[in-house]
């Protein structure tokens, strides 16, 4: 009777120690793992967390965990399907599906695949109805998409949630200002103006050198074949040739001027869109 | 046999290539492969882009056709000046300013 006791004393103990060094080892497991993230070893850091989600899937911190730090070794694709995956865990709560609905986002700016975006904030409109930081995160990005995907200036933005006052981010709505209020450069009214003052196109399109030069050289040439001309006539070969190449600096330049403004556009477009894209990538 | 160069500064050599769409586009791509081959190969780099003026223009011709062509290259000389560092990105071996005609002509 007292061996059976001891030996079913003995067991239970045994389990008690096996269970608590289990614990033991998936904490120790996520103290190095951060430990590993501190240190800047993020690909350590995304296997050591795969181990532990591995042996202990609902242990808190280990899924956001996960996702991070395959953010922060640049294997995007992998923590947006991470992300994914436990956004539609049942047990999760609510603020960590926002929150992986969030780390889908910023992995898909990260990935400038901007399509998956538009959904993910509907599904999150649906869903957080009464979590206004949520709604603004929601509206913040709606608006720097609408800047990323803008085909051109005629673009505007709608600004209405339903039940709440919005307040959108200030870096966001500076970017919409200057995207709609920044004066483009026509290429029509630069090839028109270099046509009655060789290179003035070029510096209404801010390029006031190369309006310089180009003047120059037209004028150069023109000169040279005017003077030509005047002391062998017609069939001079100086005039013929340096009015030769005046023409062609001529409509070269025209041609150089639409081009300049066209590039002008492009180069202030860009540059809104890249602050705008670092900005959405910074909203949390 | 052993070719020998005096050449100091590395330059492309172009061959030319024949396929043309009309004669002017020949013309237009042999002149460029000849100063390029024959005339500013004698020279040290003096041109402020990469690519060079006359491999410009001679892209310029077979993307662009022999009159459009013609326009870029035109525009491209005439911004071809020692003032125009602040409007191009520097290309990262040569220190030039990076001006491909798929650039310039993206827009």
């Amino acid at each position: 009777m007292h061996i059976k006791t001891y030996l079913l004393l003995a067991l239970f103990s045994g389990m008690a120690l096996v269970s608590s060094a289990q614990i033991d080892s998936t904490a120790k497991g996520l103290s190095f793992g951060q430990y590993l993230v501190l240190t800047g070893q993020y690909h350590l850091a995304t296997l050591e967390f795969e181990r532990l989600y591995f042996v202990a899937p609902q242990m808190p911190g280990v899924q956001a965990a996960l996702v991070e730090t395959n953010r922060m070794n640049g294997s995007y694709d992998r923590a947006r399907s991470y992300a994914k995956t436990f956004s539609l865990l049942p047990q999760n709560s609510t603020e960590e599906i926002h929150l992986f609905k969030k780390e889908m986002i910023l992995n898909s700016l990260l990935l400038r695949d901007l399509v998956w975006i538009p959904s993910i904030l509907a599904d999150i409109r649906m869903t957080a109805a009464s979590d206004f930081d949520m709604l603004r995160y929601a509206d913040n990005m709606s608006l720097g998409l609408s800047i990323l995907s803008a085909p051109n200036k005629s673009t505007h933005y709608h600004l209405h949630i339903p039940g709440m006052e919005s307040q959108h981010d200030e870096v966001l709505v500076q970017a919409l200002r200057d995207w709609t209020e920044s004066p483009r450069k026509s290429p029509l009214i630069a090839g028109a103006l270099s046509t009655f003052i060789p290179g003035a196109g070029k510096v209404y399109a801010g390029k006031w050198k190369d309006g310089l030069v180009s003047l120059l050289f037209v004028g150069a040439n023109a000169y040279t074949a005017y003077r030509g001309f005047s002391s062998t006539g017609i069939r001079s070969p100086y005039g013929w040739l340096f009015g030769g190449l005046s023409a062609g600096f001529y409509i070269g330049n025209i041609y150089g001027s639409q081009k300049a403004a066209r590039i002008y556009n492009h180069e202030l477009e860009s540059k809104i869109k890249a602050n705008v894209y670092s900005r959405l990538v910074q909203l949390r | 046999m052993r070719e020998h160069s005096l050449r100091t500064t590395p330059k492309t050599n172009h061959s030319f290539r024949f396929e043309s769409a009309n004669e002017y586009e020949f013309a237009a791509k042999f002149a460029f492969t000849f100063y390029k081959r024959y005339i500013s190969s004698q020279d040290a780099i003096s041109c402020t882009f990469e690519p060079s003026c006359s491999v410009y223009g001679l892209n310029a011709v077979q993307k662009l056709g022999f009159f459009v062509g013609g326009m870029a290259t035109f525009d491209r000389l005439s911004r071809c000046h020692g003032w125009n560092s602040v409007y191009y990105q520097k290309d990262p071996t040569t220190g030039l300013n990076f001006d491909p005609i798929e650039h310039s002509h993206a827009h």
